[in-house]
């Protein structure tokens, strides 16, 4: 029994101070980030931005929601020097809680005005659109819908997903509501239930639904599409339709801002700048599929988006919008 | 008992059931910070509707998952079952995977959801809870009494029911409760199978900003955990059926059928084939091929290129394995250290006013197995915030992990304590032992089955763990379950196999470790 406890406490003491040890540097820059945008998918560019700068960064990443939340628990005293975000709605959250501050001019006015905050506290950084994902094999292209509010029609039964609790899909729902109102909105939700639409935890499971053969189309985020051909194949029998002109292939965007509790506002303020290089646009559009926002872009992979692309941003700086959206939501049973 | 001991240990109890209960200081703040839109959202039409589905979930699975795991254990205790005790292994091991990839691999393989795949999947995630403490109890369990009943006349069946199943009883409460907890508060299984439960709603919630409708589920969770616990504390048997010359090895019945062992081991392949095999099935799906997309024979596994594409692809998965398995060792030892307190005080304690106040402690304490991780996060970063120094460090993370664990460690030792003659401490303190002394060589040695067990539970529930972990850790901390998350949430599945399979093993080695030393 003891010679078991000294066997743990031995492997303890192998194992502990390789797992805890954190090599520190006193005189280094360092600048704390809340990515609430995946390590798997921006860690290259940020290992990019520590190697030009001299900056180390130290990222929590969490979901974007989660991070808004602790951001307005921690208020001023916040170890978070910058906020980036997968979603507008938790930068509006903190936006509206006073603890973001104006970016400079010359790094907002990179991006067109509908791509960014209006008061100047936060700046889009890549386009990501509405879409409607279909399975390549069970639905030819003439078959597809124009518009979203086709999906409640009897030939769709049973054979759409989407993700009700994504911050993505209440952003729509949103511009949805501001588009064609309330009551419409309302109706073509409880159409949707009524036709059989299934549920799913988040975009990517939709789109694995549409491959296993679960579901024929789902409302999702046309970036997730490239992540699944990059990891199965060109092959892989999903595709993207863009519903254009259609509220469904509504444009939203990830976005990053600056805390006004932060001690290192000009390193901060650099890495927005660096986010909205050209390098780094043009890295957004090859490798993940996103939409550079930044005006003058030559040859990218993905094209910026045109004006008028979608229909513009919604204003999700309104937290009361994003309110009456899950109230909504709620209220038809679409979501608990 | 010293009064110094009763201090001290006292202390201790008292500081660990804080630390359990702290989530729920937090949740009743919150109400009582605003207390009329917190109240207001309890009376919303869905909640009753939730709480009710919960409930029901809850009960549903609980039962299924008791009787499963009954099943199992008398077909791997009184059957000539082929593979016999080792059986314990492959089905204990639906522990080692998040609940969120099993209720995944169900909705893809078994094209289920809702409320009956959910209850399918939890049953399935639940078990080994159950099982082990099962197992060891019924092979304990005397077998006269049986013998006795049948000779009488009485059915097999009859039997059990009449002279083993109330020795088996008291396991089958402790056993009960922890499943019910369990199913109360996983958020993985019924969000992946889109049913909406109280945890999910309050994620819902959480994501809105609609703090007040958050804090009004938690509440109700809370008061549910509450009920739950007390509840089932209140019918736990005080008859212990401690009978003389019980067997400690497991006779084979002779007249044992070769039908009844086919029979169990049908049932146990079964188990181990969609509780088990079909997640990891999915996971070796997803394992990187040096050309993605081709389809790949056996012939390019075997390749020098596979092995390339696999050891880069598992590069990452070092560091993040060495930071969950130190995390959770840590986690895992700490628990048990703080079970420990709880067993001395409540030895021998089952009368007067001191077993009261002991059994009320460890009822508080079993509360944050209970609660959603979400919800322990949160009121952890309120505590963090609150003291200087504490914020996004490793002690915090370990409290909030402690608060969802020790429930894990006070079951197990609690019943192995129960399970000890208290004669022999007398006789060691008889033979000039101090009070220490005899606990330190006689009472934690015999208790320690049960803390090993309690240990490994609590290491599994660790090192899978996602939204404490999200919220409480250190920045840049990531472990093995966070990065398994996060690849997955970007659709980069050759960048999970690698994590999931790390987890897969660290745990398949944890669970074969505690089915060896159980071995009495």
């Amino acid at each position: 029994m003891r010679r078991r406890l000294a066997c743990l406490a031995l492997l303890a003491a192998a194992v502990l101070p390789a797992a805890f040890a954190q090599a520190q540097d006193a005189a280094e820059r360092t600048l704390t980030v809340y990515s609430g945008r995946g390590k798997s998918l921006v860690e290259p560019l940020l290992k990019r931005f520590e190697e030009q700068s001299g900056v180390r960064l130290e990222v929590r990443y969490a979901e974007s929601p989660d991070l808004a939340s602790l951001l307005l628990q921690e208020g001023a005293k916040s170890p978070a020097d910058v906020f980036f975000s997968q979603d507008p709605g938790a930068l509006g959250a903190v936006e509206k809680a006073g603890l973001l501050t104006t970016l400079p001019l010359p790094v907002l006015e990179r991006v067109p005005p509908e791509f960014r905050s209006d008061t100047g506290r936060w700046v889009g950084t890549s386009g990501r659109e509405r879409c409607i994902a279909y399975s390549s094999t069970r639905v030819s292209p003439d078959a597809l819908p124009a518009s979203v509010f086709d999906l409640t029609q009897p030939e769709w039964k049973g054979r759409v997903g989407w993700a009700p609790t994504n911050a993505s899909f209440q952003l729509f729902i949103t511009a949805l509501r501001k588009t064609a109102g309330d009551a419409q909105t309302s109706a073509w939700l409880r159409g949707m239930k009524a036709n059989g639409v299934r549920d799913y935890p988040s975009n990517r499971p939709v789109i694995q639904a549409i491959a296993d053969g679960e579901i024929d189309l789902g409302l999702v985020n046309h970036y997730y599409l490239a992540a699944f051909k990059r990891d199965r194949g060109a092959a892989f029998p999903v595709e993207n339709h863009f519903p254009r002109g259609d509220i469904g292939a509504v444009m939203s965007v990830a976005g990053a801002g600056v805390l006004a509790s932060s001690d290192a506002r000009a390193d901060a303020e650099r890495f927005v700048a660096f986010l909205l290089s050209d390098e780094s646009q043009a890295w957004f559009a090859s490798q993940t599929a996103e939409f550079p926002l930044v005006r003058g872009l030559k040859d990218t992979a993905v094209p910026a988006p045109e004006p008028g692309q979608g229909t513009g941003l919604v204003d999700l700086s309104e937290l009361g919008d994003l309110r009456g959206t899950q109230a909504l939501l709620r209220e038809t049973g679409v979501l608990p | 008992m010293h009064p110094g001991w009763r201090l001290g240990l006292g202390a201790v109890a008292i500081g660990a059931t804080l630390v359990v209960i702290a989530p729920l200081g937090a949740v009743l703040d919150a109400v009582r910070a605003d207390p009329a839109s917190a109240l207001g959202a309890l009376s919303r039409p869905q909640v009753w509707r939730l709480t009710a589905d919960t409930i029901a979930l809850g009960i549903a699975v609980t039962m299924s998952s008791l009787v499963l795991a009954t099943a199992l254990a008398l077909a791997i205790t009184r059957t000539r079952l082929p593979g016999g005790r080792a059986w314990l292994v492959p089905l204990s091991l639906p522990l080692a995977i998040p609940s969120f990839l099993i209720a995944e691999a169900h909705r893809r393989s078994l094209g289920v959801e809702g409320p009956i795949a959910a209850w399918l999947s939890l049953t399935l995630i639940t078990y080994p809870l159950a099982l082990l403490p099962l197992e060891a109890t019924i092979r304990r369990a005397s077998r006269d009494l049986e013998h006795a009943a049948r000779c009488f006349g009485c059915s097999p069946f009859r039997a059990f029911r009449r002279a083993t199943l109330p020795q088996i009883t008291p396991t089958l409460e402790w056993t009960a409760l922890l499943v019910l907890l369990y199913a109360l508060s996983d958020y993985g299984a019924p969000a992946m199978l889109g049913l909406q439960v109280l945890t999910t709603a309050i994620e819902s919630r959480r994501v809105a900003f609609d703090v007040p409708g958050a804090t009004a589920l938690s509440l109700i969770l809370c008061a549910l955990a509450l009920v739950c616990i007390v509840g089932i504390g209140r019918c736990r048997s005080s008859r212990w059926w401690i009978m003389p010359g019980a067997p400690i090895e497991a006779h084979r019945e002779p007249a044992s059928s070769r039908a009844a062992a086919w029979a169990g081991a049908a049932l146990c392949a079964a188990t181990v084939a969609l509780a088990f095999a079909l997640p990891v099935a999915m996971i070796a799906a997803w394992w990187p091929r040096p050309n993605a997309g081709h389809e790949a024979g056996l012939a390019s596994v075997l390749s020098p290129a596979f092995l390339e594409t696999s050891l880069g692809a598992l590069s990452p998965a070092w560091a993040a394995t060495a930071r969950s398995l130190a995390v959770a060792l840590v986690a895992a030892a700490l628990c048990c250290a703080l079970a420990v307190p709880f067993v001395m005080l409540g030895h021998r304690g089952g009368e007067g006013e001191r077993g009261r106040r002991t059994r009320r402690l460890s009822t508080l304490a079993l509360v944050g197995y209970g609660l959603p991780g979400v919800v322990i996060g949160f009121a952890y970063v309120r505590i963090g915030l609150a003291t200087p120094g504490l914020y996004q460090t490793l002690p915090l993370l370990l409290a909030g992990y402690t608060a969802r664990c020790l429930a894990e460690t006070l079951g197990p030792a609690s019943a192995a304590a129960r399970r000890m003659p208290p004669e022999r401490l007398d006789a060691a303190r008889g033979l000039g032992a101090s009070f220490g002394g005899a606990w330190w060589r006689i009472g934690i040695p015999a208790v320690a089955p049960g803390l090993v067990a309690g240990a490994a539970l609590a290491f599994l529930t660790v090192v899978k763990e996602l939204p404490i972990t999200m919220i409480l850790r250190p920045t840049g901390f990531d472990t093995l379950a966070f990065e398994l998350f996060d690849s997955l949430s970007e659709a980069m599945y050759a960048r999970a196999a690698p994590m999931a399979a790390a987890l897969v093993v660290v745990s398949t080695a944890v669970v074969a470790g505690l089915v060896a030393t159980q071995r009495e």
